[in-house]
């Protein structure tokens, strides 16, 4: 039973972490929605967030905005968190309260770095997010690969959304060739 | 004045999906303060044995849930 059990330590990265920003402002896009865990979706949104950043420009030029991002129903169809500050306002619990209180003892952030209060990662941006690596090959993660690796992942959100509006990796690829 | 929380109380508490998510999210709170105070105590040099009796529950089940090879939580985000 003990050997079924013991599992073994994820391997360290041998290197940095080049995409780890576009993973970082994804999870300030899925705090802001209330969702449980970052996805394609909230990089997008990270992404077009800066209207004269590249991937914005890009996405502009193909007739897409972040309001249009922002207002898709894709957005609504992603897990709300596990510890709902809302469901637990029904109880008559609040929430920020209770994260006051935790933080007295255990320092800011305390309830994100536990497991039920962290953010998970969905598969496909962890696809995603190796795809935008490959994509700048040696150099640094820039937006336009990041946007790329989003349109790469068959069935992401992000594609999905940005299919709807006629936006497709092939036409993406041609604007970011001509630069 | 009444809290807005109360409002929603008051209004939605028959409904059963109101409820289960109530209960989803009160466990969540639950596991996360769990985590936190072990981890706690562990720092502060407390035994398997003592976290175990003061949660009601068997060192064994403590020390699966949170001792080191454990590797749940080893991959958390914030």
């Amino acid at each position: 039973m003990r050997l079924l059990r013991r599992q073994r330590a994820a391997p360290r990265a041998k290197t940095g972490r080049p995409a780890e920003r576009y993973l970082i402002a994804g999870a300030d896009e899925a705090r802001r929605l209330g969702h449980g865990s970052i996805g394609t979706e909230h990089v997008l949104l990270a992404l077009t967030r800066d209207p004269a950043g590249p991937a914005a420009t890009i996405l502009r030029e193909l007739g897409v905005t972040h309001g249009d991002i922002a207002a898709s129903p894709c957005l609504a169809g992603t897990p709300s968190r596990r510890i709902d500050a809302d469901a637990l306002a029904t109880l008559g619990i609040d929430l920020e309260n209770v994260r006051e209180r935790l933080e007295e003892t255990f320092g800011p952030g305390a309830l994100e770095q536990t497991r039920a209060g962290c953010l998970g990662v969905m598969p496909r941006l962890k696809i995603a997010l190796a795809y935008a690596v490959d994509f700048a090959a040696e150099g640094p993660v820039r937006e336009e690969h990041m946007l790329l690796a989003l349109l790469s992942v068959p069935d992401s959100l992000a594609a999905h959304i940005l299919a709807e509006r006629g936006v497709t990796l092939a036409k993406v690829e041609s604007l970011v060739g001509e630069r | 004045m009444i809290e807005p929380a109360n409002v929603v109380a008051q209004t939605a508490s028959k409904d059963p999906e109101v409820g289960l998510r109530g209960v989803a999210s009160l466990r969540a709170l639950l596991e996360a303060v769990e985590e936190l105070q072990v981890r706690r105590a562990r720092e502060l040099g407390w035994s398997w044995q003592q976290i175990a009796e003061l949660l009601g529950v068997s060192k064994q089940a403590v020390h699966q849930k949170y001792g080191t090879g454990s590797r749940r939580g080893q991959r958390r985000f914030r």
